[in-house]
Order: structure tokens, then sequence, then C-alpha cells
């Protein structure tokens, strides 16, 4: 049944662990030079398809059905026969590249290690010969100082490189790749994808690529299966099924992108009916200090809730200082969001800390509701940093694991005092209404609700004190994308009920498109770029944002380019 | 932006059971941890009820019975004396009832054990909490008080003190302290690298941020959270301090005689090993079952109580 060009081929597979099931009768095939995506949210099984193909399942996983590489059974081999095959046939990528490599050894270490049982080259010059090969084919510059660097020494970016070309020893005919680039910032993500695209032309390999990015999907596949509950629900070529998507699961993940064409026609929309004027604001850095003729007429009504200048903050270190940020500046209005945009590494995280007085930091101006905190004494400082409510990344580590989600809501209100046991009963039932939370959830553990869910127990609990300005650090990047939707959702229903300022700070040039009214590029603690949303995201002025604007992975680009698919 | 309704509608989970956790008490049902259990329970039991038990056998650990014990003094009959009347047989020399002894040991040993581990727990626990959470100089003295402890010669110094200490004092309380005293740092150690995890985690930054002091963070940030680590270090800790008062007992500082201590007896019948093993065994047994059963139900806890081993 297996055509001759058809390397993998899944048919029926069946993981299940316990009795229940994880992937339930999968097909799927994988041909020589072509890139397969495997789509689909967390939990949907698409990570232990993989491992069950390559039989590294966990312990007590049932796996049947057929996974045939070349037309060769791989289901119900042996431990050793599948370690033979993997260790000549399939290379594998995962997410973290930071956790694929051993840290203690140096990567020439870890290539003569893998080279030794992939192409039983046993001698050491000849190892690291191959070990720069290989390196070059990946695209790493430097090949001899990468081989002799330890993983720290390494960006995210050189080390993804690295574990390809590791991949890639052995000549595999199949690579799997599990979210190769979600760890990464966008520029290098689109530079490890060009490279994933250039591997599978030049070696004629099949690539099986897990990912719940529909965005990297268009940009690289050629083909898809859409996975949901460990059940395919749509399978077919990537224009088909990101022009045309038939089932309605397929039509809500494309849909849950966030899109920066729309988000900029929504700026556009927005700024019509609202209150506030955006002609002709496109400025530098300079915009906090010279706010123009017509905002400084909504000035003079209303007052900013933040006013930033000059903040510079500096991490002082054994090896000496690292200045994080260098000299920036912002000033955000009550109802309106500001987005901070930048790499990892570029202080936007630190802007953010900054502003909610977690580190040291110096300004010309630092205003919060119209007071310097740094002149207020220990008390009063409590108090008005009490008005800053703030929102996390990591929905895991946000909530403490040993309270239920109604005393975490409810601690602001504790710890502020003077409110009673009803009547901080009835706000935190108000703040889970107004994050579209059922009330009975004020008794659940975090460990009881999901991601998104304990993000919007988040929001509740930045909000009840009626902050006057929220830090939304990342909110939204461990979450999927469909979460991703309702959580911004949420965010900016909850902005419009009550008028707070909010700081949004995000790596995802589109999200934050999609909420923002005004935005900050930050590179390597400057701000590059500073404006109105529609005007930085719709006109950039600086090539820094313009490469990042040309990274952002959109699943229609090749659909209206008529590029290299199909 | 987003056609909300088509989205799979994440609340639906809401509708859902809520995720039941195993109880905690089935990781207490399997053979090992039942028989420990048992036997934990029954060295309580024999500690409370000492006097109800060993009148059960007719005796009392402070009578002699000369008549038990032959002219050497060695008990007469079978493995020391063992008999309807004395079940674990005799002490040699003096003819006290083995079994009263044993039962009454129970009182001293699992007394000290348990009330130094608390008092360990208690220092232990604040120690690292604050060093943890306050970081800094407090963290550097707190430290540094537990090199010093650590690496302090515990024996020499219980047995110089136990010299010190007038007799009439009670002798219990001083061994409770003394062994309190030397147990803190490991908890303090454990706790301290729990605490600095955690007051670093953003729901407690966000609780910093919202105006918490530190007896706040203390109180519902870090003590519930380190908790389990604590009854398991605990509990873990427990039979080597009651080894700590055999130890001391068995040294001839730990309680006086007459009172019965397992140390003390294991102690005398070293010297009647060759003429009377079964002095020797009884004792002994005791005190190596009720220290091997506290380490299982330590481990189970553990093991119950960590994520990590739920498959």
């Amino acid at each position: 049944m297996s055509t001759p060009d058809e390397l993998l081929v899944l048919h029926d597979l069946q993981v299940a662990i316990a009795g229940r099931g994880i992937v339930s009768g999968l097909d799927l095939s994988v041909h020589a030079g072509r890139i397969t995506a495997l789509v689909g949210e967390s939990g949907s099984g698409k990570s232990m398809t993989a491992l069950a193909t390559i039989g590294l399942q966990p312990r007590g996983a049932h796996v049947r059905g057929s996974a045939q590489l070349d037309g060769e059974e791989l289901v119900g081999r042996s431990a050793l026969e599948m370690r033979r095959i993997r260790s000549g046939r399939i290379g594998m990528i995962f997410q973290e590249p930071g956790q694929s490599l051993s840290p203690v050894m140096k990567v020439s270490t870890g290539f003569r290690h893998v080279l030794a049982v992939r192409e039983g080259i046993r001698s050491r010059p000849r190892a690291l010969a191959r070990a720069r090969e290989l390196l070059v084919s990946v695209g790493l510059p430097d090949p001899d100082r990468t081989a002799a660097s330890y993983p720290h020494e390494l960006s995210g970016g050189e080390l993804q490189r690295v574990v390809i070309a590791l991949a890639l020893s052995g000549d595999p005919s199949l690579l799997i790749a599990d979210e190769p680039t979600t760890a990464l910032d966008v520029t290098v993500q689109r530079g490890i994808l060009d490279l994933l695209v250039r591997i599978v032309r030049d070696r004629q390999i099949g690539v099986l690529l897990i990912t719940h990015d529909m965005g990297v999907v268009g940009e690289i596949a050629d083909e898809v299966v859409v996975l949901k509950d460990g059940e395919a629900v749509e399978t077919g070529p990537v224009r088909q099924v990101l022009a045309a998507p038939v089932a309605p699961y397929s039509q809500a993940l494309l849909a849950a992108v966030p899109r920066l064409a729309e988000s900029l026609e929504r700026a556009h929309d927005v700024r019509g009916g609202a209150a506030r004027s955006v002609d002709a604001e496109r400025t530098d850095v300079a915009v906090a200090e010279a706010p123009d003729a017509e905002d400084s007429a909504t000035a003079t009504s209303e007052p900013p809730v933040v006013r930033v200048e000059e903040l510079s903050v500096e991490y002082h270190r054994r090896s000496g200082s690292h200045l994080a940020l260098d000299r920036v500046g912002l000033e955000i209005r009550r109802g309106e969001i500001h987005g901070l945009v930048g790499e990892s590494g570029s202080g936007k995280s630190t802007w953010g800390k900054a502003l909610a007085g977690l580190v040291p930091a110096q300004a010309r101006t630092l205003e919060l509701d119209g007071v310097d905190p740094r002149t207020l004494g220990a008390t009063q400082r409590r108090a008005a940093y009490a008005k800053v409510g703030l929102v996390f990344q990591d929905p895991a580590s946000s909530l403490n694991p040993r309270r239920t989600v109604g005393w975490s809501i409810g601690e602001p209100l504790q710890l502020a005092g003077g409110t009673s046991g009803t009547q901080i009963d009835q706000r935190v039932r108000r703040a889970l209404e107004i994050v579209r939370l059922p009330a009975s959830y004020v008794g659940r553990l975090p460990h009881e609700l999901s991601g998104g869910q304990r993000q919007r127990v988040s929001i509740a609990r930045a909000l009840i004190l009626e902050p006057a300005l929220l830090i939304a650090d990342e909110p939204t990047s461990a979450l999927d994308v469909t979460i991703q939707a309702h959580v911004i959702e949420v965010l900016r229903d909850a902005i419009e009920a009550t008028r707070f300022a909010c700081v949004f700070i995000s790596h995802d040039l589109a999200v934050v498109g999609s909420l923002a009214d005004h935005v900050t590029v930050l590179r390597a603690g400057r701000a590059v770029e500073q404006g109105t949303a529609r005007e930085v995201l719709g006109n950039p002025q600086h090539e820094y944002t313009r490469a990042l604007l040309a990274s952002v992975p959109d699943p229609e680009r090749r659909l209206h380019g008529g590029g290299a698919a199909a | 932006m987003t056609p909300r309704d088509a989205l799979p509608v994440e609340a639906a989970a809401s509708t859902e059971e809520r995720p039941s956790r195993a109880p905690l008490w089935r990781a207490f049902l399997r053979p090992m941890p039942l028989a420990a259990g048992i036997v934990v329970v029954l060295s309580l039991l024999s500690a409370l009820l000492a006097p109800q038990l060993s009148a059960l056998s007719g005796n009392d650990p402070f009578t002699y019975h000369p008549d038990a014990l032959g002219p050497d003094t060695s008990p007469t009959g079978f493995f020391g004396g063992v008999s309807t009347d004395h079940w674990f047989g005799v002490e040699p020399g003096t003819g006290r009832d083995l079994f009263s002894l044993v039962i009454y040991g129970a009182r001293v040993s699992l007394l000290v054990g348990i009330a130094s581990t608390v008092l360990a727990t208690i220092i232990g626990v604040v120690l690292g909490i604050v060093a943890g959470a306050v970081g800094g100089i407090v963290e550097k003295l707190v430290d540094f008080a537990t090199d010093v402890t650590l690496g302090f010669p515990f024996l020499i110094f219980a047995i110089a003190l136990s010299a010190l200490f007038p007799l009439e004092a009670p002798r219990a309380l001083l061994l409770t302290v003394v062994i309190g005293m030397f147990g803190w740092p490991g908890i303090a150690r454990v706790v301290a690298a729990e605490t600095r995890v955690i007051v670093r985690q953003p729901y407690v930054v966000a609780s910093r941020v919202m105006g918490a002091r530190f007896g706040h963070v203390f109180r519902h940030q870090v003590l519930p959270n380190v908790a389990s680590t604590v009854i398991v270090f605990s509990c873990i800790s427990l039979p080597s301090r009651i080894s700590a008062e055999a130890t001391l007992s068995f040294l001839g500082v730990g309680v006086l005689p007459p009172t019965p201590s397992w140390g003390r007896s294991i102690g005398d019948a070293i010297s009647w090993l060759l003429v009377d093993p079964a002095f020797l065994l009884f004792p002994a047994a005791a005190l190596f079952l009720v220290t091997f059963s506290f380490n299982v139900l330590g481990d189970t806890l553990r093991d119950a109580l960590d994520p990590r081993g739920a498959r």
C-alpha cells in the first residue's frame, strides 16, 4: 500500500496509556523531500505520536496499528532493533535546545559520542572533521568555535542548529522535529525554518514536523494533518487545508492565529471611534518627552497614569555591570494599552519589573498616578505599588499551588486590609465574572484548572484592587493559540470595563498589534521605535522593526505569494 | 477578531468532574507500609499503656525476682527464662521482668524521639524559611550556624553536658533538648533551598508587589508549600533520633536507672551476651523494629506526596 516515495507511513496508529486512548487511529505519511506537519494543541497527542513511531513511548503505553519506515514495520519491534533503526535512519530535533545537549560536555564531545554510534567513527580527528562538516552544513559560520564551546556559551539559535547537525549525522532518511522553533525568538525561528527547508531540498529527506503554530505550518509544510484529541480531523496538502479548511476545528485553529494585517485593520477601526487621535504621531524615542498637540489636548483633561522618562536599569554582576535598559521612556493614559515588543534579552521584562518596583531603576521622571514612588516612605510606597497589578507568563507558577483560587484572587484585598470576609467573597465573585469564569471556581486549587483558566485567574487577581496599571508580562505566550485568543478577549474587555492603563509585554508582534494602542520596539535595552501601533507596525521606520515584522510566521504568506509550496 | 463560538470552548472543563487524586491513605495499604504502620501503632500504644500492658503479664519493671535467677545470677530456664510468668524472660543480675522493661522502654524512646524531632523541625523550619526568604546577611549567618552545628562533635558534647547536669534534673527533657538542638541543620538546609525557589515564583513576587510583608509571605506562601517536605523529612529523621537516645543511654549518659530504656538494656546485655543472648535480643529487636517501621512510613509518605512518583 505504500508508494515508492512514501518514507514513513502510519496506518491506524493507536497509543493508549492505562486503557485511555491518547492517539486513536491516526493515518499519516511522510514523503522523501517533503515536510509533513502534525498540528494540534497541547494534549492532542502529537508528541506521543512521534515518540510511539520511533519506539520511545513512555513505559506503560500500548502502541497498536502500523508504522512503516521504507516499507519496514516499526510497531512491535524489539528495543534492540528499534535502537538500530533510530541510530541509522531517523534524526530527532526537540523543542528546548538548551536541554537537548549535555551541559557538562563540549559540543565536540557530544558529536564524538553520537558519531561513534551513528557513523561508526572512532578516531578523534575524523570525528572532529565530520562534526565540522555537519556544523557548516547547518549554517554555523564558525564551526571550530562552536565545536569547542559548552552549550551555555551558545545562543538558543546556535544550539538548535547544533541539535539539527547532530540529528543529521548518519544521513538519516527521516527527521522528526518536535516543535523545533517554539522556544526561539521570531527572527531566529525564521533562520531555523529556512534551514529546515534547505535541508529537505538538498538531502531529499522527509520531515515530520510537530507544531502547534499554524504560522510555521504555512511557512514550510507541504502536507498537513490536524490532530485533535488523538484523532486526525483533517488531512491534506498545505494549500488546501490553509486556504479552505473543512473541519471546524481547523477553521478555529486558523482563526485564532493573530495576524498582523487584521490587527492593523482593527487598530484603524478602533481609532475611528475612540476619543484618541493618532494622526502623525509617528516619532521615535522622543515621543514620551514630546507628546504632540492632539495628545496633549487629552492629556490636560486626563493626566497619564504612568510617566517615565530616561529610565535606566543596570545589573551589577561580578564580571561587571550590564545595562539592561538604556534611557527609555513611556507615558500611558487610562484605558490605554502600551505594547513592549522585543526578543529575549531586549529588556522588556526588566522594564515591567522596574515599573512594579521590583528592580532598582534610575529615571529622570518616574510617576505612578502622579506620584514618584521613590520619594515616598516605605509604607506609602507599598500602597503606591499596590495600585499595580501583575500577570506573568507561566500559568503554572503564577498561583500558589496550595491555596484555592478564591484565596489567591482575594489576596490583594486581604493585604490591603479593611475589607470584611464577606465583602472579599463578593468581590472575588465579581472578579471571576469579569474574566468569565464560573463563581463555583473559588474553591478550586490551581492544578484543577487549565493553563488558560489559570491565566484568567491571574488577571482577576490583578484586577480586584482596581489597579491604575496592569503589567502583563507575556501573559499568553505559554498558551495554545485558541486559548490565547480567549485570554486576549478577556483582557481587552476588562480594560474596556474598568479603564486601567496596561503595559503588555510580548515577543509576538501580531499579539501586540491586536491589542495595543501604542508600541515600543526594544532591542538590547534601547527603544528603537515608539509610536502608535498602527504607525509602528503598519509603517515601520527602523530596519529592526522591519526585520521583526518580516519574521512573523504567516499561514497565508505562501498562499498569496504562490511560493515554493505544493 | 476571532469567532469565539467556533473555538473549542475551554470553559467546558468546568462541567467536568474535578480531577480526583488518589487518596493519600491508599499508599499505606500495601503490605510493607501496613506492617510498619501496625508496628508503630503498637509501639505507641505500649508507650501510652505501659502499666496496663505489663500488668497483663502480672509484672512491673521495678520488682526484683531473685527466684527466677540461678546461683550465678543468670536467669534459670529456657532462653533467658522465658515462661508464662515472664514472657520475654528476666533481666540477669536483678531478675526484673524483661517484657515490662521493653514495654516501658518504648516510653522514653518515643517520647525523646518525637519531642526532639518536633523541636528540631520547628527550629529548622523557622531558620530555613528566614534564611531562604530574607537572604543576604541573615542567610550567611544561618549557613554559618548550620556548618558549625554539623561540624560539632555531637556525642562528646552530649556526654560532657550530661556529666555537668545535676542528677535530679529531668533526664528526658535534657536528652530532648540536646538531640533537638543538634538535629535542626539538615531540615534547615532543605527548607532554605526550597524557600529560595518558592520566593522567586511569580505568585510570591505578585504578592510582594501587592504589598505583602514577610509575615504574610511566610505564613501563606512559603509554609504551605514546604509543608509536605517538612513532614516527610521529619518522619525520615525520627528513627535516627530514637537511635540517638538509645546511643546515649547505651553509653550510660541517657536516662538514669531504674527508668527502663532500650539503649541501656542493650548496653547491659553486652556483658551477658554469651550467657544470656535473649537479654540482648528483645530490646534490640524492639529498637530495630520501631526505627525501621518509622523509616518505611517516612519513605511511603515521601513517595505518596511526590507528584512525580505517581507512575
